[in-house]
């Protein structure tokens, strides 16, 4: 069955909310709802501002966010990668769709499963091999396991995800206080929102009508704890009403409604119409690390629904049937394939990085 | 039953103080009479401290390694004897007397990590902080206890550090010496005069004599009483009697009879036991004299005042054949000579003719604050023609 | 030149920075509308518009990341908590955000948190806190503590200007202290003009030989009148004033233990755990062979900040207390 489009602005009633089942509802592809200013939208492709490269460089972007992740865990399992690795597999639509939706002088305050996000915005591959195995030619010299290109305006997180919300908060204030007329789009979870950060950062940018794009991925999942013992409300999105802002529910699943969404919401940022909160529902189809061993909590039909819903593979499909032929397709895997190998190579022949060096980091002069 | 003291004998004129080396009785310990109880030294000697009586020792005062002054108790000794009341004293207290509380806190030994620093950098060894009296708490030794003491003393920086030498621990008998001769150097302004003897005729008949010497006297003949007996004669003249004499503060002692010290060098170190009264003897009893004093000092037998109350002193400077040296007086003396290696030298006789002659040199130091340099030249000279024109004659006498 | 009160060293110093920079602001709590809970930004609003002098909802670790964040996009945050001890709402900001950012790789964190601290009056356990010991432990942070008016401003200003989080320490105790009862060698004249006090250089505010006092903040009054106290006994105490606590001023201590031997730590925290105890072990490890006696500290009492007079004063350290620990020291 072929995705349903869902007129947009369709107003729902509040009951409707209330037997709202995001599994069920995403992996039916029928969730349609808009109560208040919550909105479920994913657009047709074709009121897209979209070319046909940008069609290609879409797929490219999660395609290969699929591969380094997955070539990070044949690494891993190669004894290379020195700590643990995240990843965000079900979610490569909603962090390519989004980032792609920022101008280079925009921030990005990603989260730890948002790999794709910093390929978008530019990041090369060899470094950020490179950091995977903690060497010193990656991006921060072995440093931190979370890394970040400052240079492509991105955002290290630290591990305390909800304490980036006002971070990213502040990120959008001095883009007000400088009047540059950027903007600010930060990831965080369905976990982070039950921390007082995401009160304090999102209320302060309210507050302060500051031009600030909040995505929190619904996962189902923080770490092992369901959503259920997460929040108590309909929805996340609905959160949006205690702050006086607007607020969107969107498919995760769909790069261009993710796409569209953002750029919607970056632009009424801009405006200074003060932040948006959007919620996109997409699925954890991995663990919470590569140690995690999801198996023992996460229901076996939910992952066995995984692969009707792999943002990649019904992104392919659609491709195929509209767009791009399948020998575009190979040609970009093995692009991929190339490109990877010499991230590889060149990650492995990195040194590792000297411990005296670290004395002169400490402070910034 | 009688409780007696045992005192801290004094162990020489000017000796004020004495040491317990070493108990040799255990308190409840029976004693006989005449039985050696402890080990002791002073300035000059070391000695031991007999029980006078048949008893017990009761209790002992004095630790070993404790100074005390002279006539100090060391010891009760319980008796039946019958005891002069000076000596006796109230019976003792009952064992179960308890020992003097220490003080809380007591940390006399504790030196704080600075002190030690400051001791190690100034070249003070762990001894002699240990004698330093500190004013800190507990009476340990602060900085400013060794800051004051510093400088006071005589020795600085520029010595070598004590890590780069080899420590040799001072002997007691090192200890003394260096004592007495700090004090010689301190006390006495001292000058030396030298001279030679020509002993050709000593030795002569020496070489002839000695073995009949030592069959008829039991003395093996060496030059030491020559030069005591012409030090004798010397010091026997009136204008020389100064050279037998002490300063004193208000005045000047001229000492009637001659106490003779005779240097003698042990492997430890320098002893002097004293021939009293030397200058009344004949030639041969003067030699006997010198003999048994210095068999009895290689022996360690030397009685306490056989090494004290010397007048004037003889000392050997020759002994590795030197001709001269710069003895230091042995105070309160006056003077001391010291005789130096005898060698054939050729020289021109009066009547301008050479011959080989066995001569020796005679370094003589003063007090100069006593004697002046032409009375010690003299004296010298006088000594050196005692020794050319020595009086063989009696010794013949003593002979047959 | 001018004789400047504490706060009034501190009010200058932020207008002074103001004006310099385009890029420094204020943020905090009642400090535009109410020109601060002390009065120390009175008249800043007027003066440089909302923007820059920004009232933040009451939420210190939603405006303290606010600052980091815009920190990173090159702006100069000078943060008013409104009492030190409200410092506990942001402390996950500033320790696990701010202090590590630059060495993690994720950008200098140029923000200056001014944090009025110490006692003051039965304020009680909520307002009366001094809290550099629980940031002692932050590599990436600095930390710096005034007790004059000459110290406030400079080092105010160089806090501001540096490239990294600042705890600025400003004691209430000595907010409204009147320049008469200020210690002459504690008021200097504070000069106008671009000048700054060098983060992490003590001084020796009096020259002693015998004990070395190591302290900051208000307990440098205390001790100041406790070693002239000694001074009438014949004991000539070395009062040294840290002023920076974070990175502080090894070669500082160390000269004056070497030359002293003796040392008594002052600070008004409480004594276990407190910076003191970093000093101590500072100076056991690079100069045990200069001390002649026990290192000794004088604190707050280990027990929650009491409310009532008499049992706050028998909490915090005071004149009689060093000078009975001077005592001490002195006859070891």
């Amino acid at each position: 069955m072929e995705r349903a489009v869902a007129p947009s602005e369709t107003p729902v009633n509040e009951a409707e909310l209330d037997h709202l089942d995001y599994f069920r509802d995403l992996r039916d592809r029928h969730l349609t709802i808009n109560g208040l200013r919550i909105a479920w939208r994913p657009k047709s492709p074709q009121t897209l501002d979209l070319a046909e490269n940008d069609f290609r460089q879409l797929y490219y972007f999660m395609a290969l966010g699929r591969a380094f992740e997955e070539r990070i865990g044949e690494l891993f399992r190669q004894g290379l990668i020195p700590g643990t690795a995240f990843f965000g597999r079900g979610n490569e639509a909603l962090s390519v769709g989004s980032s792609y939706a920022l101008r280079p002088e925009d921030t990005l305050v990603p989260m730890h499963r948002n790999l794709p996000s910093h390929l978008v915005r530019g990041q090369a591959l060899k470094p950020l091999m490179a950091q995977y195995l903690g060497r010193e030619g990656g991006i921060n010299r072995g440093r931190e396991i979370h890394y970040a290109d400052r240079s492509l305006n991105i955002f290290q997180l630290i591990s305390h995800i909800g304490t980036m919300i006002p971070v990213a908060a502040g990120a959008a204030f001095a883009a007000k206080y400088r009047g540059d007329g950027s903007a600010v789009l930060a990831m965080s979870g369905d976990g982070a929102s039950s921390t007082g950060d995401f009160h304090e950062g999102f209320n302060f940018a309210a507050v302060h009508k500051l031009p600030l794009v909040l995505i929190l991925e619904n996962n189902f999942w923080a770490y092992k704890t369901p959503i259920r013992l997460q929040y108590a409300c309909k929805n996340l999105a609905l959160r949006a009403i205690g702050y006086g802002t607007p607020g969107y529910l969107i498919d995760g699943t769909d790069v261009l409604g993710v796409y569209e969404i953002t750029r919607e919401a970056l632009s009424r940022a801009r405006l200074g119409e003060g932040p948006i909160l959007i919620e996109s529902v997409n699925p954890r189809a991995c663990g919470h690390s590569i140690y995690d061993a999801y198996q023992d909590y996460v229901p076996k039909e939910e992952i066995s629904a995984w692969d009707a819903i792999d943002p990649v593979r019904l992104f392919e499909a659609r491709l195929k049937k509209e767009k791009i032929t399948e020998e575009q397709i190979s040609h970009l895997h093995a692009r991929i394939d190339r490109e990877l190998a010499e991230a590889v190579a060149f990650a492995k022949k990195s040194p590792f990085p000297q411990g005296p060096d670290i004395l002169e980091d400490v402070y910034a002069t | 039953m009688a409780t007696a003291q045992i005192l801290m004998p004094r162990m020489g004129t000017s000796v004020h103080e004495g040491t317990v080396t070493q108990w040799l009785k255990q308190e409840g310990d029976e004693l006989q009479k005449g039985e050696p109880l402890l080990a002791a030294e002073s300035a000059k000697v070391e000695f031991e401290v007999e029980s006078p009586y048949e008893g017990r020792l009761a209790k002992i005062l004095v630790a070993a390694e404790k100074t005390v002054p002279v006539g100090e108790a060391l010891a009760l000794i319980e008796t039946e004897e019958v005891i002069s009341p000076e000596e006796e004293v109230a019976p003792v207290a009952p064992p179960a007397e308890k020992a003097p509380q220490k003080e809380a806190g007591e940390r006399r030994g504790f030196l704080s990590p600075r002190v030690k620093r400051l001791a190690a950098e100034s070249g003070v060894g762990l001894e002699e902080l240990s004698k330093l009296s500190g004013t800190g708490r507990g009476g340990r030794v602060t900085e400013e206890d060794l800051q004051k003491y510093l400088k006071g003393r005589p020795t600085g920086r520029a010595e070598p550090s004590p890590e780069e030498a080899d420590r040799i621990p001072l002997s007691r008998m090192r200890r003394r010496i260096a004592e007495r001769m700090i004090e010689s150097a301190r006390t006495t302004p001292q000058f030396t005069t030298l001279d030679v003897a020509d002993l050709s005729t000593i030795v002569a008949w020496r070489r002839e004599n000695s073995e009949n010497f030592f069959a008829r006297t039991g003395v093996r003949l060496t030059y030491t009483p020559f030069i005591a007996r012409a030090t004798l004669m010397a010091l026997s003249k009136p204008e020389f009697r100064v050279l037998n004499s002490r300063w004193g503060e208000e005045a000047i002692f001229h000492f009637k009879a001659v106490h003779l010290g005779i240097a003698v060098a042990l492997a430890e170190g320098l002893i002097v036991p004293v021939v009293r009264d030397a200058q009344g003897l004949s030639f041969v009893d003067l030699a006997k004299a010198i003999q048994t004093l210095s068999d009895r000092a290689h022996q360690g037998n030397l009685r306490p005042e056989e090494a004290a109350g010397g007048t004037f002193t003889l000392t050997n400077v020759g002994a590795t054949g030197s001709l001269f040296g710069t003895p230091l007086i042995n105070p309160p003396e006056a003077a001391i000579l010291g005789a130096g290696a005898i060698q054939k030298e050729v020289v021109a006789l009066p009547d301008g003719s050479t011959a080989v002659r066995d001569r020796m040199g005679l370094s003589l130091t003063v007090d100069h604050r006593l004697v002046d340099g032409w009375v010690a030249g003299k004296f010298n000279r006088t000594v050196c023609e005692q020794l050319e024109g020595f009086d063989l004659a009696e010794l013949c006498t003593s002979l047959t | 030149m001018a004789q400047l009160t504490y706060r009034q060293a501190i009010t200058t110093a932020l207008w002074e920075e103001m004006k310099r920079d385009p890029e420094v602001y204020l943020i905090g709590e009642d400090i535009g509308l109410g020109g601060g809970a002390f009065g120390v930004t009175k008249g800043f609003l007027d003066a440089f518009g909302a923007m820059r002098v920004v009232d933040a909802p009451l939420a210190e670790s939603g405006f303290v990341g606010a600052a980091v964040g815009a920190a990173h996009k090159g702006l100069r945050a000078v943060v008013e908590m409104q009492f030190a001890d409200f410092i506990t709402e942001t402390f996950k900001m500033l320790v696990d955000y701010a202090a590590g950012a630059h060495f993690r790789g994720a950008g200098p964190v140029p923000i200056t948190i001014r944090l009025p601290a110490g006692a003051l009056k039965s304020a009680g356990p909520y307002h009366s806190h001094n809290p550099e010991a629980w940031f002692y432990h932050t590599p990436g942070l600095k930390v710096v503590a005034p007790a004059t008016p000459y110290d406030a401003k400079g080092l105010l200003k160089a806090a501001i200007r540096d490239n990294n989080p600042v705890l600025f320490l400003e004691y209430k105790r000595l907010y409204n202290l009147p320049l008469s009862q200020i210690p002459e060698v504690l008021r200097p004249e504070v000069p106008e003009g671009d000048w700054t006090v060098p983060i992490g250089k003590g001084r020796i505010i009096r020259e002693g030989k015998h004990l070395t006092i190591i302290t900051h903040g208000t307990t440098l009054y205390d001790a100041l009148q406790a070693a002239e106290t000694l001074s009438d006994e014949g004991i000539e105490v070395e009062v040294v004033d840290l002023r920076s606590i974070l990175p502080f001023d090894r070669e500082l201590i160390l000269s004056s233990v070497k030359k002293t031997g003796r040392v008594l730590i002052v600070h008004e925290d409480h004594k276990t755990g407190g910076v003191g105890a970093e000093w101590a072990a500072l100076i056991a490890e690079e100069a045990f062979e200069s001390l002649d006696a026990p290192i000794h500290r004088v604190g707050a009492l280990d027990t929650p900040i009491p409310y009532s007079p008499p049992l706050e004063e028998y909490f915090l350290p005071n004149t009689q207390k060093i000078v009975e620990a001077l005592r001490k020291l002195s006859a070891y």
